[in-house]
Parts: structure tokens; sequence; C-alpha cells
């Protein structure tokens, strides 16, 4: 019973009333509120690591008051990992909207109720609070694009909101399902524990499929991404590409493949068969963006076709590679949506064609691009490598060698990312030859994040041992294969 | 103290169940309507306000403590039969306190007062019916107090709105005492439901009592304003007074609901299966079809709520087509109490921009302009179309969960497979129909807050521009969060507690 789980998503709530009370005294006030709260949170997960939080132990929040409450929480090997990302990512972009000026204190409420939604969706262990929280993420991003973001933002605004609603829909009638057939059990462990009472698995497993692969997103359900990801401010984009795609993996290692085994196995070469063709997809379309910000939202899409396919895998390794990938991801398309949020605020362009030589302009920012690019390509040593590496070998192994041809991806992974680089850091100084360089803030940001892309890059290990007894348990329901 | 209370409440009889919650609005309308003619407008309109609530918070007490009881075979109280006339009388409340500056300023403004107060008495005895006469009597006046209502907006507009509403209305009394000649006259000997009940009991398909049983049907979905029979609604609830839009837009279709899914729970056997139960979905279909197609090309705010409201209507008939009063009443009292701060909110816009031309574009900006109201709007739209975690969502959490049940339990428990695909075409529309819900309330969000004014506002001054919400549309959306949270806590079951029959 860990009361610092619910107080966990409740901080964040309370803080952002603080923040708009707050706003109206002071402009400044709001970002440290909100700087405090995902401390406080950190605190109060930190506070757990007696309990073995950090060794993958599964901790419960406060029992429910009711027996019919729609409260309950729990976090282990698969959770906690998510929520250090969730921490990082939301921090990282309230620091990146530091200088908003346009209305601060409703801005960093919105990003406290997205980040209180966020934990509740990787903590929740009743399965209408997950649904609840799922949708809760909606809104305040719904206002973030259309309140902060660029010229087309309103139209991608509404068209965020209402794809992703109708696509949580899907969940909704699949949770009212897996319930019922259960008999009432409304716990997601609870009705792991009993899936096999499910009598619907397959209607069950899609329903839910749906929602999550909108999320992740898989091609062919990804078209609200390149617009939401482009148009949103630097600190919605973090977050979008950061931590809420991360939700959709999340749900079908959570909830999808444990609720009907059965039929992930008989699903597992149509999700493999996603995921190539969204690593080659993604790969190609951002090889052939010609704004900076849209190259790096498909290169999400292909980043996220890896975890699809490492998922497909369904071996301990293959979903450990999953979760590495999804944190690696988070990292880098944080790092680098952040760094061309920050090139846009001195620029005001994206365009690719409008810059270059911007090594000899802003040598700090091109170094932080180039390690960015590296570890978006997979080199090793850095974050991206472990997990995409061990999502080729293991779907190799598991799903078949025709999944070799997600290396087509990695070859283009290279190409778009090295012609960026060429695009922005290299090349003779261009037209754009006097724009200040990153400053103490950024700064200290990057290098967080430069850190953090090393430290799973060389340690990757650490995650994948936090969370091996909730894979070995997962490989274990669909047949060990 | 406390605890005499709740026995003292809990040991009340049926007789003073019912006096508690319809005297005080019936009351209140009188001195309403004689202190208009002989006295202030403004003591007319506190009286009727007054009763209101005092009805209302009876309704819901009675709803949670009292059981459901049978009052001379005609009236029921109790349970439910209490708490959906306390939910009517506070549609009515919301509606007359929410707008009382539009109504003082208005000659004759007390009578309209008084007439919510006696209006929302009779659709509460609409919901609590026990019999047909009873609920023809009750639904006429509802009718003919609607009818005012809606000519009150003085311009040939309303006029012609509540002609029309007339005009079809009458057709609509015609099926209904077509409806009961039939089942009266032909079968039972009178119309009390507990008789109706084992004379409908247990009919073949094919039989001539289904004619009387359709009629009535017709006759009381034409009340609560569902598909293909809504074409008054939208004119009534644009033309009407907001306030009296508002109430009418709300409670008295929370009654024709209720009444409905009680009057269907009469039948038995084939003719529930068969008839009825098709008979019911097919009118969601087209209602949440009719409905959010209607909604999505209005352009006029008060408009698209109307044709909102025919949608909602349909996502209630799936609870009414699953013989479920519980889910079915407490779905729209959602509806009715965030659909009554929705219409208000028209006043409060109106008088913060008197220029505004209650279109939805005109709302462009209003957002930052006037925070507070557009913050409490945005919260009752919200809910309406059921966004976590506000109280509209769980009125539709419980709907489809019904009938999600119902169909499972048709296709694996060997029930009629016919009706298990009527109920999942009837939920895949109910779903879409909430999606789309999103392109036409969430145009207004897009509207508030998304896009700037098309010409620059002027500063404000004394009389407008000010972000003055009212305290009503505040509380709504405060209660509306309120309760929607609550369930993490205490179990969404606590919500419905009022509205189960014990």
């Amino acid at each position: 019973m860990m009361m610092q789980l619910d107080l966990m998503i409740v901080v964040p709530l309370l803080f952002a009333v603080a923040c708009l009370l707050a706003g109206r005294v002071s402009a400044g006030a709001p970002r440290w509120i909100a700087v405090a709260a995902v401390a406080l949170q950190a605190t109060l997960l930190a506070s757990l690591a007696p309990a073995g939080v950090f060794a993958g132990e599964r901790l419960g929040g406060l029992a429910p008051a009711a027996a019919s409450s729609v409260w309950g929480l729990a976090t282990d090997g698969l959770s906690t990992p998510l929520l250090l990302l969730t921490l990082f990512i939301g921090a990282a972009a309230m620091i990146a909207s530091w200088r908003v000026t346009e209305r601060p204190s409703t801005h960093f409420a919105l990003l406290l109720a997205m980040q209180a939604a966020v934990t509740a969706v990787f903590l929740a262990d009743s399965l209408v609070l997950f649904y609840v929280a799922w949708e809760c993420v909606l809104v305040p991003m719904y206002f973030l694009i259309g309140g902060w973001g660029s010229s087309n933002r309103r139209h991608a605004a509404t068209k965020y909101l209402i794809y992703m609603f109708a696509a949580g829909v899907f969940m909704l009638v699949g949770l009212i399902l897996a319930i019922i057939e259960v008999g009432g059990v409304g716990t997601i462990s609870g009705i792991t524990q009993s899936a096999s009472a499910i009598v619907t698995p397959a209607v069950v497993f899609w329903l839910f499929m749906i929602t999550f692969l909108a999320k992740v997103p898989v091609v062919g359900l990804h078209t609200w991404l390149p617009d939401a990801h482009t148009e949103a401010p630097t600190a919605g984009s973090i977050l979008l590409a950061g931590v809420l795609l991360k939700m959709g993996g999340y749900g079908i290692l959570r909830i999808a493949i444990p609720f009907a085994p059965q039929a992930f196995s008989d699903a597992r070469m149509i999700l493999a068969a996603l995921g190539v063709v969204g690593i080659i997809y993604g790969a190609a379309m951002a090889l052939t963006q010609t704004d900076l910000k849209r190259l790096v939202a498909y290169s999400s899409v292909a980043h996220m076709g890896f975890v699809v396919l490492a998922i497909a895998a369904a071996t301990t390794a293959g979903f450990s590679a999953a979760l590495i990938a999804m944190l690696s991801h988070g990292f880098v398309a944080g790092l680098l949506f952040f760094l061309v949020g920050s090139l846009y605020d001195r620029a005001h362009t994206r365009e690719l064609a409008a810059f270059s030589g911007l090594g000899k302009v802003m040598p700090l920012w091109s170094l932080a691009f180039v390690f960015g690019s590296l570890a978006s390509l997979g080199l090793p040593g850095l974050s991206g490598f472990p997990g995409e590496f061990v999502t080729i070998v293991e779907a190799f192994s598991a799903v078949g060698a025709w999944t070799a041809l997600a290396t087509i991806g990695l070859v283009l992974g290279a190409a778009y990312n090295l012609r960026a680089v060429r695009g922005t850091a290299q090349g003779p100084v261009g037209p754009l030859d006097v724009l200040p360089d990153l400053g103490s803030r950024e700064l200290a940001l990057v290098g967080a994040f430069c850190l953090a892309i090393l430290a799973l890059g060389l340690q990757p290990v650490f995650v994948a041992r936090m969370s091996e007894q909730v894979f070995g348990a997962l490989s274990a329901l669909v047949g060990g294969v | 103290m406390p605890s005499a209370l709740w026995s003292g409440v809990c040991e009340m009889n049926i007789e003073q169940v019912l006096l508690a919650v319809y005297a005080p609005m019936v009351v209140g309308a009188l001195v309403a309507f004689a202190a208009d003619a002989f006295a202030s407008r403004r003591l007319a309109m506190g009286a009727a306000a007054l009763g209101l609530l005092v009805s209302a918070a009876a309704g819901l007490t009675a709803g949670i403590l009292a059981p459901a009881v049978d009052f001379a075979r005609v009236i029921r109280g109790g349970g439910p039969f209490s708490a959906v006339p306390g939910v009517i009388a506070l549609c009515g409340a919301l509606a007359l306190l929410g707008g009382w500056r539009v109504l003082s300023a208005r000659e004759g403004g007390g009578t309209t007062a008084g007439l919510y107060a006696l209006g929302a008495g009779a659709a509460g005895v609409v919901a609590a019916s026990a019999d047909l006469t009873t609920l023809l009597i009750a639904i006429e006046v509802v009718a003919l107090i609607s009818y005012a209502l809606v000519s009150e907006g003085r311009t040939t507009h309303s006029d012609e709105a509540a002609m029309k509403y007339f005009v079809q209305g009458a057709v609509a009394t015609g099926f209904f005492v077509l409806g009961m000649a039939v089942l009266v006259g032909l079968f039972a000997p009178t119309g009390n439901y507990a008789q109706l009940a084992t004379t409908l009991g247990d009919r073949m398909l094919g039989d001539p009592a289904i004619v009387g049983v359709l009629l009535l049907v017709a006759a009381i979905a034409f009340k609560s304003g569902a598909a293909p029979l809504h074409s008054w609604a939208p004119d009534a609830y644009e033309t009407a007074p907001i306030p009296s839009a508002a109430f009418l837009a709300t409670g008295p279709k929370l009654g024709a609901v209720f009444a409905l899914v009680m009057f269907v729970t009469l039948a038995d056997g084939a003719l529930k299966s068969a008839a009825l139960v098709p008979l019911l979905l097919a009118l969601s279909i087209v209602s949440v079809l009719v409905g959010s197609i209607g909604a999505l090309g209005q352009k006029s705010y008060r408009r698209m709520l109307a044709y909102a409201g025919i949608a909602q209507v349909g996502y209630a008939l799936l609870a009414v087509a699953m013989l479920d009063p519980t889910s079915a009443a407490f779905f729209m009292s959602t509806y009715a109490v965030a659909s009554a701060g929705a219409f208000l909110a028209a006043a409060s816009y109106e008088r913060f921009d008197p220029t505004w031309d209650g279109t939805i574009a005109g709302l462009a900006g209003k957002g930052r302009l006037a925070p507070l109201t557009s913050a409490a709007v945005a919260v009752l739209l919200m809910s309406l179309v059921g966004i976590p975690p506000i109280l509209g969502f769980w009125g539709k959490f419980q709907v489809f969960a019904t009938a999600i049940y119902g169909s499972a339990a048709a296709f694996l428990g060997g029930g009629s497979e016919l009706v298990g695909w009527l109920l999942a075409i009837a939920v895949a529309i109910g779903l879409a129909g909430s999606v789309i819900s999103l392109g036409y309330y969430g145009s207004v969000l897009r509207a508030l807050y998304l896009q700037t004014p098309k010409q620059p506002f002027a500063a404000p001054t004394a009389e407008k521009g000010r972000d003055r919400p009212s305290l009503v549309l505040l509380a709504v959306a405060v209660a509306l969060l309120g309760l929607g949270v609550a369930p993490a806590v205490w179990g969404y079951s606590f919500l419905v507690v009022p509205f189960v029959s014990r």
C-alpha cells in the first residue's frame, strides 16, 4: 500500500491549480511551480526505492475505498521505466517552454494536467481508470496545440482530438466487453489472471489494438501524427513524441497481450508486417521532407515501427527491446524536437533549405544536433542502438527472415539523419549567419538529454533487468517462443 | 439530529413523499402567477425558484432514501420516481436562476417562471405516472405549457415554431388517444400499468394489442424529441427565450424518456423481443444519425444544441431498448443538467456581447475575452460529448455498457441473434455519433479558444464586455466536474443510486 503512487497523480493536479492562481500574481511563478511539481513527483517515486521500485518490484497504491471504485494503482518493471521517462520528458517540456510569454499560467497548468494524466495511464491498475486517464491526455494536448502551436494549429489540434477520440472508442467497447466477460472484475491485473474467461479474445484484442496502434502509430493509422507533431509548440512535440506515443506500446504490453495471449500469437505476423512497413515508410517519408520538424516527426513513425516489430517477436528479449526502443525514442525525439524548436525560435523557419553552415554559426547547437542524429540513426554506444539491434535479431529468429527488410529502414535512417545534419550543421555559412547559440538553460537541458541517451546506450541492461520479471511472465504467457 | 432526520425521511409514507416533491413547485407556481399579476415580478420569480429548488432537493433525497411505491395506482413515488421529478425540478430551477436577468427584464417574466414550476411538476408526473390516463393528462399539461413558452419569443419566427409544435403535438396526442383506446378499449379494463402488464404480459407477435403499444410508443417518443418525430425541436429551442429553451430541452425531455422506458417495460415475451426492442433500436439509430448529421451542419449555437439533443435522446433510447430505467434516467439526467447550462450560456454571451448574432462563429475568441464563462461552457460541452472524467462520461459509459452487455448476452447467452446484431449496430452508430459530437460541440470549443474574433472587440463597459458568468453556469460546471471525479473514490455505482428502483 504505497500512498506515494496516488500522490504522484494528485500532486501535478494540485500544482496545476496553483499555476493558474499564481499566474495572476507573477508571470514567472507558474514555470517554477510546474518544475517543482515534477521534482516532487520524482521525489515520491524515489522514496519507493527501499521498497524495490527500481529493481522492478510490483508495488500497489492505496486500496480502493469502495468495491466498485474506479481507482487502483500499481507499478512494476514495465511501468517504472516509463514513469521515469515521463518525469524526464515532463521536466524537459517545462524547461523547454521556459520563455513562453503567451498566457504562461494556462500553458504550464495544461502541461501539469497532462503530466498527471500520463502518470495515471502508466500507473493505473483499474481498467476504467486507465481509459479515463488515456482520454484525459487528449484535452490538454488539444489546447496546447491549438493555443500555442504554429500556423496550421487549429486544423492540427482538431484533427488530433477527433482522431484520437475516435480511436479511443474502440478501447471503450473492448474494456466493457472484457469486464463483462470475466464477470465484473475491473482491474487490469485481475482480468489478466482470469483472462481465460474471456470468451471472445480476438474481438477484445483487436478492439484494444486499434486504439493502441493508432497511438503508436502504425502506418495507416498514422496520419494524425505529422500534423500534430509539426504544429504543436516545442513542449507539445516533446511530450507527444517523448511519452504519448509510448502509451500505445505500453497498452499493448500491459493490456492487449495479457488479456488475449492466443489472439496476440495469431496476430504476430500482421504486427510484424505493420512494424516493418512502418520502419521503411517512416524513414522514406523522413527522407523526402523539406521541413526539419516534419522530418523528425516522420522519423517517429520509423522508430515506433521498431517497437511494434520487437513486440511481435514475443520473446523476453524482444519485449525488453521494445521497452528500450521506446525509452530511447523518448529521449532522442525529445532532444531533436527541442533543438528544432530552439532553432525555429531564432530563425523563424524550419525549412531545411534555409539553413547552411550552422556549425560555424551555432557550434553548440550543431554539436547537439549531430549527437541526436547519430543516436537516431542507431550509432552503437548511444541509446538508439541496443533496442533496434536486438529487435532485428529477435524478429529475424522468432518471426522470420523476411523481417530483415527492416534493415532497409536502418539504411534510410542513416540517410535522412545525415541529410538533416548536412543540411543544417555543415556546408558554407548561409544567409542566416548571426543566430545566438544555445543559452545556459538550453545547454543544461541538452546536456541532460545527451547523458540519458549515453546512459541508456551504454547500460541498457539496467532497464532490461528491471523489466525482466514482467517480460519473462509475458513471454511465457504467449508460449515462450 | 442527522440520524433522526434520516430515519424520519426513511419512514415517510408515500403521500408525504409525493407531497414533498410536488407541492413546493406547484405552490411556487401558483404564488408566482398571483404575485406577477398583483405584486412584483421578482417576488413571483423568487417564489417559483424556491419551489423548484425545494422540490429538487426533496425529489433527490426521496430518490435515495424512499423505496418506490404506487399511490392509488395512478402515480408512483420514491426511488427513481422521485429522483427523476427532482432532476426535472432542478432543470427548471437552473433555467429560472440562470435566466434570471433575461426573465426579470421581460413583461410577464414572473408568469413564465411560474410556468417553469408548473411544467416541471407536470413533467415529473409524466415520469412518475402509473396509469395511461395520468400520463396523458400530464403530457398534455406539459405540451400546453411548452407551446406557451415557445410562442413567448414574440417574433414571427417563434410564432411559427410554436404553431408547428402545436400541430405536430396534436397529431401525437391523437396517436396517444388512439393507442390508449385500442389497449384500454379492447384488452385491459383500465389504463393502470399493473393491469396493462398482466394484459400485455405474453402477447404473440401479430396480436392486435401491438397496434396500441406502437401508437403509444410513437406518441411518447415524439414528446422526447426522438427522430423521425423531431422536426419541431430545433425551431422551438432556437426561437424560444433562452431560459425557456434551457428548460424545455431538458426537463420535459427527461420526463418523456423515463415515461417511455417505464411504459415499454410493461411488455414481455414476443411483443417485447420481436417488436418493441427492434423498434426502439431503430428509433435510437435514426435519432443518433439525424441529430448528429443535423447538428454538424448548424451555424446557430442553439440550433446546434437542439439537434445534438436529438442525438442524445438516441443514446438514451439504447438504454430504453434494454429496458433499463436506471441507465436511461441517469444518462438523461447528466444530459439535462449539462444541456440546460449550455443553453443558458447563450444568455451569458448575449449579455457579454449584445452584438453576438447567436452563431457559433460569432463566439470566436470569446474564450480569451470571457475566460470564466467559456471555461464553464467547455466543461459542459465536454460533458455532453462524454469526455472523462466529467459526469457526462459516466452517463454514456452506463448506457453503452448496458447495450454492449445486452448484445454480448444475445450472442453468447443464446438470445435473439437479430436483437444482438441490431444492438451491435446501434452501439456502433451511437459510438460513431459520440465521435461526431466532438465535431459539433468541438466547433464551439474551437471558436472559443482557437480562433480570434473577426473584428477587434471594443473596450469593456459597465454594461457589456465584462466576463460575468452566471453563478448557475459555474455551479453546474463545478458539479459536473466534481461528480465526474467522485467515482475514483466511491465507484460509479454511487452515481446511479437515486435512480435505482428498490
